[in-house]
């Protein structure tokens, strides 16, 4: 096992890959009741063109198939895997995003079981078309509470505008007449694709001891034999890189009391995954705070101006392959709104100039939120991304900030804040009949 | 360590070093009162963005982040009869930052600040700021509406305590009150309350105790006469089920249902009560989990909560608005069964070990002991958590069924979109 120790933090964090090829991550913490494993592959909703595993040819697969497979992952023949965590105290759960699906459990008690059922339940599929048929109605009512949903809306009514030939404007949970064609056959070749241990990551953080749960871990996975791991070949489709095929602005009418608006920057340029892709996102969040933070002069002139209120926030997405900042607010005046927050984005040079000062201030605050986060096992492990950031933790996080720079952080703004790579998408409340 | 500051005003100090925050909360407890409930929770939202050291949100924004982003916030909540105005502020522990900045010490003094010398000019809160807020606070309430699954919520609250204006209201007000309310009577009141409210102060972290207790001695709260408030309020039992349908534009409809439930926090029954509502609606393995949304495939969520400061017993279902007969009827087929003692002896082993599970889990956020010490006090009453575990692994089948005889289905609120007519 490989330790890497944080001194800082009085943290360390083991990891290793099995035999099989599975990348196992332990972090102890001292004084905690609970453990919180996630298990995860790299796998989520916009791999819906692949080659299946044993054939050659790329095939196309109905929108939401790798959240079907995690909802269908829990049935088996003769029991619910939910039912097994809870005859061990746990509660367990899971979820899917657009790159990557997670199995997880949290535990006071019984680790060792808790952990076997884990590896045990992802690893033997069974689907059958008549459990299949079940779970279209549970994942169609699903899919209409999101459908009710304004801000779902909003975020996915923008990430059409930014992907409009890209599998990212697909909702993750795929749409009543896409997930009607899922089978079962269809299930299984995803997962014969996509959940090799090779393609896959176990983290475990809180109360634990790491030799001795890398050994029920090696044990367990040692019992089982695995096909020979075929490289994953997916088609995701390439966006124009000077921005031609975004949406500059959509709007919809609905049912709610206040408009909504969002306004998104996709970012052009391609990030490298590793370090690069970690000190990316540092500095992201970095100019975001500096420009509409609420240190900034921008943040109390709109917020005095009635323009933005305490719904205003703003999201920095990078994941494999894509990433996109989102603001967005309720507000009385959409085009208002959305013009204020344009007019920042263009300006950022003005805004940056000798704001070394502020710079600091801003690095003092994401610091000390690295020291918060520190204290949520599921913070620790949500933010591992083995794919994106390699073996880095949390607790790299702040050394990251740390070295940040004014020149940094211009250097991303030029990057990412270009006109042509912006767009609006608007929610209006629907005329009275 | 608990330490009476003034009459009325106590300090709980709580030394724990699992965490790697410090936390501060000061919570002002009056008993509820319809009339003060939206001047309250505005009070809050003028604590929280504005003092007379920080008069606009960036300077005070600016403040926190010098401590090294410390998380400030200001609140308000409902427990039974009672009425809680909660300032919170949560700082990095220095030992683990490269400074020796007194982050803990600084964010007491801040706090102090927040509550003593808020922004006022001419014996009322700075009219700007009132302004902004009281316009904020009304959007934030009208947008609660769009939460359908909220709203629904909201809706059944106020059939289930249509006797009691106090208890049917949000925690934070009416859009109506905010009409009324200026800013000099809110100070009026204000002043009032910073010398009426019982106060709690509760510290939690890796922290000097005595340092702790120095700073707050030296703040200036004032010896008030304030009797602790009754803990619990509770609900009439109307005997019969009355509901209340409205159509909106929607896909996915909601039902929720109101139960009356006398069952008290720490009282008779209470324990078994907990288990009860996990076996019900409570857990992924409960009735309503297994029957209305595995089996039935009739709903997407289906659960039951309890709220034991006021007797009461609540279920919330999203389900397919033409299947409304049909879930209401398998919601009570449910509690009958459990009324028959038609559940088995491991099922109710389970169910304890995920209650002992999330017990012993919400012991890893340091929130839960802030929480908690206001509970203790407000009862009265403090138990250990090796009993809390004992008392759950006593509870017998013969009392969950005796906890089901005593739930009496009250109101019931049915959200859903335009009705299908078949032509």
């Amino acid at each position: 096992m490989q330790i890497n120790r944080y001194e800082q933090f009085n943290e360390a964090c083991y990891q290793t890959q099995l035999a099989n090829g599975l990348t196992v991550t332990l972090l102890p913490k001292a004084g905690f009741h609970k453990t919180y494993a996630t298990f995860t592959t790299n796998y989520g909703s916009i791999d819906n063109t692949f080659v299946p595993a044993g054939e050659t040819d790329l095939k196309r697969f109905p929108d939401g198939i790798a959240h079907f497979l995690e909802h269908k992952m829990f049935e088996k023949a003769d029991h619910d895997a939910f039912q097994t965590f809870g005859a061990y105290g746990a509660s367990a759960n899971a979820f899917t995003s657009f790159t990557k699906t997670s199995y997880l459990f949290s535990a006071t008690q019984h680790l060792r079981e808790n952990l076997e059922t884990l590896l045990d339940f992802v690893q033997d599929p069974y689907f059958t078309s008549q459990t299949v048929e079940k779970e279209k109605g549970i994942i169609g009512q699903e899919i209409e509470m999101y459908d009710d949903d304004p801000s779902w809306r909003l975020y996915f009514g923008m990430i059409g505008n930014l992907y409009p030939n890209h599998p990212l404007q697909y909702d993750i949970a795929g749409t009543t007449d896409s997930i009607a064609k899922i089978t079962a056959d269809d299930l299984y070749a995803a997962y014969r694709t996509f959940y090799h241990p090779q393609n896959m990551t176990l983290f475990v953080v809180g109360n634990l001891d790491p030799t001795e749960v890398l050994g029920w871990i090696e044990q367990n996975q040692a019992a089982k034999t695995f096909a020979d791991f075929q490289p994953i070949e997916r088609k995701i489709p390439a966006t124009a890189a000077d921005g031609h095929d975004i949406i500059p602005y959509r709007a919809i009418e609905m049912p709610v009391s206040r408009a909504k608006s969002i306004v998104g920057v996709k970012g052009l340029t391609p990030i490298e995954n590793g370090q690069p892709a970690l000190k990316y996102r540092a500095a992201v969040n970095v100019l975001l705070e500096m420009l509409f933070g609420d240190t900034s002069k921008d943040y109390l002139r709109l917020y005095d101006q009635g323009i933005i209120d305490d719904t205003f926030g703003y999201d920095f997405e990078l994941q494999s392959g894509f990433n996109f900042v989102t603001f967005s607010g309720e507000t009385d005046d959409p085009a208002k709104f959305d013009a204020a927050v344009i007019d920042v984005l263009e300006n950022w040079q003005a805004a940056l100039a000798d704001q070394g000062d502020l710079l600091a201030l801003v690095k003092k605050e994401m610091i000390g939120r690295v020291v918060f986060m520190a204290n949520s096992l599921e913070a620790i492990a949500n933010r591992y991304d083995q794919r994106l950031f390699g073996s880095a933790t949390l607790f790299d996080e702040s050394a990251v900030i740390e070295q940040l720079t004014l020149a940094d952080i211009n250097a991303v703004a030029a990057q990412l804040l270009t006109s042509k790579a912006i767009s609006e998408y608007q929610i209006r409340p629907q005329a009275k009949r | 360590m608990q330490t009476q500051i003034a009459e009325g005003v106590e300090l709980t100090t709580i030394v724990s070093h699992q965490f790697k925050t410090n936390q501060i909360i000061v919570n002002f407890r009056a008993p509820l009162d319809r009339q003060t409930i939206t001047q309250r929770a505005l009070i809050a939202n003028l604590l929280e963005t504005s003092s007379a050291d920080y008069p606009d949100q960036r300077a005070l924004a600016h403040a926190l982040a010098t401590m090294y982003g410390a998380s400030f916030g200001a609140g308000v909540s409902r427990k039974g009869p009672t009425h809680n105005l909660r300032l919170s502020l949560t700082v990095a522990n220095e030992q683990y930052l490269a400074t020796n900045q007194p982050l803990t010490h600084d964010a007491i003094a801040f706090l102090q600040r927040i509550i003593f010398k808020p922004l006022v000019h001419a014996g009322q809160f700075d009219q700007a700021t009132f302004d902004r807020q009281v316009t904020n606070l009304k959007a934030a309430i009208k947008s609660v509406a769009d939460d359908k699954q909220y709203y629904a919520a909201q809706q059944l609250n106020a059939a289930l305590f249509s006797q009691e204006p106090a208890q049917q209201v949000p925690s934070f007000g009416t859009a109506a009150d905010l009409e009324t309310v200026d800013a000099h009577e809110l100070y009026q009141y204000y002043q009032d309350l910073l010398q009426r409210d019982q106060v709690n102060i509760i510290v939690v972290g890796d922290i000097d105790e005595d340092a702790v207790l120095a700073q707050w001695q030296a703040a200036g709260f004032e010896d008030r006469f304030a009797p602790r408030p009754r803990p619990f309020y509770q609900h009439r039992n109307t005997g019969h089920y009355q509901e209340q349908h409205e159509v909106q534009t929607l896909s996915q409809a909601k039902l929720n249902l109101g139960y009356d439930l006398p069952v008290f926090y720490r009282g008779e029954h209470y324990y078994a009560a907990l288990v009860f509502n996990e076996l019900f609606g409570g857990s992924p393995l409960s009735k309503l989990f297994m029957n209305v949304r595995e089996k039935a495939s009739l709903a997407y969520y289906a659960s039951s909560a309890l709220d034991t400061f006021r007797g009461v017993l609540k279920v919330q279902a999203g389900i397919d608005g033409q299947k409304h007969d049909q879930v209401l009827t398998i919601i009570a087929e449910q509690l009958t069964a459990i009324q028959n003692g038609d559940f088995t002896d491991e099922l109710v082993d389970q169910l304890k070990l995920g209650l002992i599970n999330d017990f012993e889990s919400s012991l890893d956020s340091q929130r839960t002991f802030s929480i908690q010490a206001l509970i203790d006090d407000l009862t009265q009453e403090r138990v250990q958590d090796a009993d809390w575990i004992e008392r759950i692994q006593a509870v017998t089948r013969d009392q969950i069924i005796a906890v089901a005889k005593l739930v009496t289905l009250n109101n019931g609120f049915f959200l859903s979109g335009e009705v299908q007519h078949a032509n």
